[in-house]
C-alpha cells in the first residue's frame, strides 16, 4: 500500500514514490513557490510599533506586493486598511521618488468604485498606504460561490467600467486588474483597489534570479501581451484587456455570438485592435448582455488562448498528429504555401490576401474529420469573394463568402455538383463590409457543415460529405488539406483557428 | 512492493563540473571529462528508463536499453560531433537517446561493449503517469531533480525542520519562528534546484528557465 501525500493527502503516484519526503511532487512544488513573506516581514504586533496612531488588528491579505493590515485609526476611531509594502523596496534608491510621486496621484483619485487612499507615507523602513476598509470579500470570493446572473453580473460591470473610467480619465492605469483586485462590499457596491501599485512594486523584470521565478509563476492570465514585455510602454488599454479577461471569467461559459465577439475585441493581442476606451467596452457588453443568453460556444476559449499569447502553446512539429486548437496562420509560410498569386504575413501575423483571380494558398494541415473554425477577417480593398477551403475525410470542399459584385451570395461549394449560389446553401447579402473585422465561425461535422457568423446562422446543410466536391479553379496540389482563396480582392485574414472536434489532425511540415 | 530506488544509485553531491567544460574539454579520453559526464547522467536514469518503457518496450529489455545508452554515452564518442553551442544537457540526452533507439546496430554493438558497468540494480519496473514518451521523460527528469534537492536538503537542515517540511509537524514553534524556519528551507530549496541544474546548463541565464520547466514539467502528464 502506497502512503498518501502528507500534505494533500492523495495517493503518492509510483513514478515518485518516497523521493520527495513524504510529499508529492505538485505539493513541494507548491511549497517552493508559495508566495514567501518577504525577509522580515513584521508580524501583526511588531508592525503597531512603526505606526503609533494605529490599532493593527488582523492580517487580511498577503500579496506580491506587501501585506495588508486591518487596523483602526485611533484619532478617527474608524477602521482603515494599512497596506505595508515589502520593506525590501527600502534598498530601491528611486523607490522614495516614485512612491511619492504615485502615491499623491492615487491620493486624488475619488470615485465610489475605488477604495480611497487616505493617507501615505515611510514610517522607519517601511512604506505605506491608509486606504478605505472594505467590509466584504473580493470578486474572486463571489466567483468562487457559483456563476453570477446576469443581473448581478451587470450591477458589478457596471460600477467596474466607472471606477476605470474615472481613473483613465485621470491618467492613472490600474495595470493589474483582476478578481482578487475588485472587492465588492456587503452593499454588493464594487471597490476596486491597488491601482497603479503594479508599476510601482513589481521589480523590473530584466533583474532578479529567483524573483524572476516568482513573477511568471504569478498571474500572467490577466496580463495584457504588451504588458509582460515591458511595464512601461503599456497604456490604458492594457486595463481594458485585462478586464476582458475578468469579463470572460465572469460569464463563466454562458455567453452567445455578441459576447464572443466583444471578448475577441477586447482580447486582441494588438492594442490597437481592442476598445479604444472604457465607453466602448462597456457598450459593447451591454449590447450583448440584451441577447439571450445561448449555449457555451468554444469560440471564447479559442479567442482567449490566441489573445492570451499562448503561441508557445500551439506546436507545429512535422508529421505529428495534432490535438488541441490549432492557430492555422502561424503554421503558413507564404513563400512556400501560396500556389496563386503573392500571399503575404504582414507585421502583426495577418495573413493578406492578393488582388488576382483565383488566388490560392494551401495551408500545410491536413484537419481532423470533424472541427470548428474561426475565422475573424477584413476586407481591405476589391468587392469579390474569400473561400475557404475545408476537407474532410480526404474529400474537399469550400465556402464562398459574400460571392459575388452583384449577386453577394455565400454558400457552401459544390453540393451534387451545383454551386453556393445555386444550391440550398445560398444566403444573400453582403457579409464582409469594408474595413470591419468580421468573425465567422464554421463548424465540419459527419453529417453536415454550418457556417454563422456574430451568432447568426447563414447556412445549416446536413447532408452527406460524400456529395461535396472541390471547384476546379480553386483546386491545390493536395487534395486533403485546408486552404483559402481570394478572388480579386484584397483581405486581411487575422485570426484563422481549427478546434478540433472529433479524429485527429496532421501537420504537413 | 516496487524497488525502484536502487535505479541511479542515491542522490549524488553536486558535481561542480559544467555541462561546458564537458563540451569544450580537448582530449575525450580523459578521465576528469569522464566522471563529468557521469556526474551529468547521475539525473538522468530514471527519466531515459520511462522514456523507453513509455515507448511500448517491456521492464528488462527498457533496463537492459537504458544501461546500454548510457555505457555508449560514455565509452563511445557520441559527443564528438557536438558543437559547443549545442544547449542544454537536458536537450541533447533526449536527442541522442531518440537516435540512439532508432538505431538498432548502434544497440547492438553498445550491448556487447557493455562491461563492467552495473547501473541498474533495481529489480522491478518504475511506472510512469505520463501519456508519452517524451512527456514521461520530462516529469522523470522533473521528480529526480526536484528529489536530489530534497535528499540534500535532508541531509543539511536539522531533522525537526525536515519533519515540519515533509510532515508539517510543527508542534513546539511559535508562530513567527514557524514562518522563519519555512521560509529558510523554501529558499533553500530553491537555491538546491538551481545549483543541481546549474552543472547541465551553457549559461548562468539558462537556469531559471529549466527551473521554471521543472515545475511544469512534474505537473504536465498529459
Amino acid at each position: 500500500m502506497r502512503p498518501d501525500c502528507s500534505k494533500c493527502r492523495r495517493p503518492i503516484p509510483p513514478d515518485t514514490g518516497d523521493a520527495l519526503g513524504g510529499l508529492c511532487f505538485e505539493c513541494i512544488s507548491g511549497f517552493v513557490l508559495e508566495t514567501d513573506p518577504p525577509e522580515g516581514e513584521p508580524l501583526p504586533l511588531e508592525v503597531g510599533a512603526f505606526f503609533q496612531g494605529f490599532q493593527i488588528l488582523e492580517l487580511i491579505a498577503r500579496g506580491g506586493m506587501g501585506v495588508v493590515y486591518k487596523a483602526r485609526q485611533l484619532d478617527l476611531d474608524r477602521l482603515v486598511a494599512l497596506k505595508v509594502l515589502s520593506p525590501s523596496l527600502a534598498g530601491d534608491p528611486d523607490f522614495a521618488r516614485r512612491f511619492n510621486v504615485e502615491a499623491k496621484v492615487l491620493a486624488r483619485l475619488s470615485h465610489p468604485s475605488i477604495v480611497q487612499v487616505f493617507d501615505f507615507g515611510r514610517s522607519g523602513a517601511l512604506y505605506y498606504l491608509v486606504m478605505e476598509y472594505v467590509e466584504g470579500g473580493s470578486l474572486r470570493d463571489l466567483l468562487r460561490r457559483g456563476p453570477l446572473d446576469g443581473a448581478h453580473r451587470a450591477r458589478l460591470l457596471s460600477q467596474i467600467c466607472g471606477a476605470l473610467d474615472h481613473a483613465h480619465q485621470h491618467d492613472v492605469i490600474h495595470r493589474d486588474i483582476k478578481p482578487e483586485n475588485i472587492l465588492v462590499d456587503r452593499q454588493g457596491r464594487v471597490k476596486i483597489t491597488d491601482f497603479g501599485l503594479a508599476k510601482l512594486v513589481r521589480p523590473d523584470p530584466k533583474q532578479g534570479s529567483a524573483t524572476q521565478v516568482d513573477l511568471v509563476m504569478g498571474t500572467p492570465k490577466y496580463m495584457a501581451p504588451e504588458q509582460s514585455e515591458s511595464l512601461a510602454t503599456v497604456d490604458h488599454r492594457a486595463d481594458l484587456y485585462s478586464l476582458g479577461v475578468v469579463f470572460h471569467e465572469m460569464l463563466a461559459g454562458e455567453s452567445c455570438g455578441p459576447t464572443d465577439q466583444v471578448l475577441v475585441k477586447a482580447l486582441d493581442r494588438i492594442p490597437d485592435r481592442r476598445y479604444q476606451n472604457v465607453a466602448q467596452f462597456q457598450k459593447a457588453i451591454e449590447a450583448a448582455a440584451s441577447v439571450q443568453p445561448a449555449r457555451r460556444r468554444w469560440v471564447v476559449g479559442a479567442a482567449l488562448l490566441l489573445a492570451a499569447g499562448a503561441a508557445a502553446l500551439f506546436a507545429r512539429p512535422s508529421g505529428k498528429p495534432a490535438s488541441g486548437t490549432v492557430d492555422l496562420l502561424r503554421l503558413i509560410d507564404p513563400q512556400t504555401d501560396a500556389v496563386d498569386g503573392v500571399w503575404e504575413l504582414n507585421g502583426h501575423g495577418d495573413l493578406i490576401s492578393p488582388i488576382e483571380q483565383w488566388a490560392r494558398l494551401q495551408i500545410p494541415y491536413v484537419p481532423p474529420e470533424e472541427y470548428d473554425l474561426l475565422l475573424v477577417l477584413e476586407r481591405l480593398e476589391g468587392v469579390s469573394s474569400i473561400d475557404i477551403g475545408l476537407a474532410s475525410g480526404g474529400r474537399q470542399f469550400h465556402i464562398d463568402i459574400d460571392g459575388w459584385q452583384d449577386g453577394e451570395i455565400t454558400g457552401l461549394n459544390l453540393i451534387d455538383g451545383a454551386p453556393g449560389n445555386m444550391n440550398e446553401t445560398a444566403t444573400r447579402g453582403r457579409q464582409i463590409p469594408f474595413r470591419t473585422p468580421v468573425i465567422f465561425v464554421c463548424s465540419v461535422r459527419r453529417t453536415g457543415v454550418a457556417l454563422s457568423t456574430n451568432a447568426r446562422n447563414l447556412f445549416d446543410w446536413k447532408g452527406n460529405l460524400q456529395r461535396l466536391t472541390a471547384g476546379r479553379s480553386w483546386q491545390v496540389p493536395r487534395t486533403d488539406t485546408l486552404w483559402v482563396g481570394a478572388y480579386r480582392t484584397r483581405f486581411r485574414i487575422e485570426k484563422l483557428t481549427l478546434t478540433p472536434v472529433s479524429g485527429t489532425g496532421t501537420f504537413l511540415r | 512492493m516496487v524497488e525502484e530506488t536502487a535505479i541511479g544509485g542515491p542522490a549524488r553531491g553536486f558535481q561542480p563540473t559544467v555541462w561546458t567544460a564537458v563540451l569544450k574539454a580537448k582530449d575525450l579520453a580523459s578521465p576528469e571529462r569522464r566522471l563529468a559526464l557521469e556526474g551529468l547522467i547521475g539525473t538522468y536514469w530514471k527519466p531515459v528508463y520511462t522514456f523507453i518503457r513509455k515507448r511500448g518496450i517491456d521492464v528488462e529489455k527498457s533496463k537492459d536499453l537504458t544501461q546500454s545508452f548510457f555505457t555508449a554515452f560514455l565509452e563511445k564518442d557520441i559527443l564528438r560531433n557536438v558543437a559547443p553551442e549545442k544547449g542544454k544537457f537536458r536537450t541533447f540526452l533526449l536527442t541522442t537517446l531518440t537516435y540512439f533507439l532508432a538505431d538498432e546496430h548502434d544497440r547492438a554493438s553498445a550491448l556487447k561493449r557493455g562491461g563492467g558497468f552495473r547501473f541498474i540494480a533495481g529489480a522491478q519496473d518504475l511506472e510512469s503517469r505520463a501519456a508519452t514518451p517524451d512527456a514521461a521523460f520530462f516529469r522523470q527528469w522533473a521528480i529526480e531533480t526536484m528529489s536530489r534537492a530534497v535528499a540534500r536538503l535532508r541531509e543539511e537542515c536539522s531533522p525537526e525542520d525536515f519533519l515540519l517540511l515533509s510532515e508539517g509537524r510543527d508542534e513546539g514553534l511559535s508562530v513567527s519562528d514557524r514562518k522563519n524556519r519555512l521560509h529558510r528551507l523554501r529558499l533553500r530549496l530553491k537555491e538546491l534546484l538551481r545549483e543541481i541544474i546549474r552543472p547541465t546548463v551553457e549559461l548562468e541565464s539558462e537556469i531559471d528557465d529549466e527551473v521554471r520547466q521543472l515545475f511544469s514539467g512534474g505537473s504536465q502528464v498529459l
